[in-house]
């Protein structure tokens, strides 16, 4: 009697947890009408939830990041251009690869940005699941 | 003028004020001139009398408004003493290694000043020299970034 609950529970156990998945998430920067030059972020994720595997950029130069971030729920992410033709507006900044296990919650957060110059800059920070808008 | 003056005309003629015809009216006029003397009197009980200060009272008196000035000035002076210090101490405050920008931080910014004083051809201190190979270039671009974003 006791074995057949011990096996009802952990099958009960196995149709809770969610399947793991590898998905990418878009990391958007929205300067506005302001060129962005520098940036620097933090996502910070639940790692019971969600691993942080790998990172892309949108151009030639990836952003810069911390390998040692990898397999973790905490990474940072900065890049610059002294390119003089920058782009303004909700701009693709990064992909960041993921294993999820769950239901994560992004939180994406700004820790430093610039416009041409080094002047201070608040541009919105977002995330979209790759494939979406 | 016929009329007796009022009590305007009266005060005026009191105070030294009044024209030549009210004051001509007040000399002729017994009334009115009774009038202006008891405004007179009236006025000297009004004003107060003049009370002689003893001069160690006097000096008294002096020597406790004079410091308020000094605590001004003190606190001025003090002021403008903080102010400059604080000034010193930031200016010469150690800057730590790759913080271009003197934020107190290493970050992506630095990079990218230090990125645009290379593009620019700016000389530039050995203190940015972070990889300690000699020179300043873009692998110490590269050695701020890579700080900037470490996992501690």
């Amino acid at each position: 009697m006791i074995r057949a609950l011990m096996v009802l529970a952990a099958l009960g156990l196995v149709a809770k947890q969610e399947p793991v998945r590898f998905v990418a998430m878009d990391v958007y920067a929205d300067s506005g009408a302001q060129p962005l030059a520098a940036w620097q972020i933090e996502l910070q994720v639940d790692p019971a939830q969600a691993k942080i595997v790998g990172v892309e950029g949108p151009g030639e130069k990836p952003p810069y990041y911390d390998p040692a971030a990898l397999m973790g729920g905490r990474i940072i992410l900065a890049n610059f251009s002294t390119d003089p033709k920058l782009p303004s507006g909700r701009v693709l900044v990064a992909r960041v690869h993921l294993q999820e296990s769950g239901r994560p919650d992004y939180a994406p957060k700004l820790m430093i940005a610039a416009a041409p110059g080094g002047a201070h800059l608040e541009p919105k920070i977002d995330l979209v699941r790759s494939g979406g808008k | 003028m016929d009329e007796h003056l009022d009590l305007l005309a009266l005060d005026a003629v009191r105070a030294g004020d009044a024209t030549p015809d009210q004051r001509a009216h007040a000399e002729q006029c017994a009334e009115c001139r009774a009038s202006v003397d008891r405004f007179r009197g009236l006025a000297a009980t009004l004003t107060p009398a003049t009370v002689d200060v003893p001069p160690f009272v006097d000096a008294r008196i002096r020597a406790i408004a004079r410091p308020t000035r000094r605590r001004w000035f003190a606190a001025a002076a003090a002021l403008l003493i903080g102010l400059g210090a604080t000034w010193f101490a930031l200016e010469r405050r150690p800057v730590a290694p790759g913080d271009v920008d003197r934020s107190g931080r290493v970050d992506i910014v630095d990079a990218y000043a230090l990125a645009v004083r290379l593009r620019s051809g700016q000389q530039l201190e050995p203190l940015y020299d972070l990889n300690g190979d000699g020179k300043v270039d873009e692998r110490d671009v590269d050695e701020i970034a890579r700080r900037s974003v470490a996992i501690r």
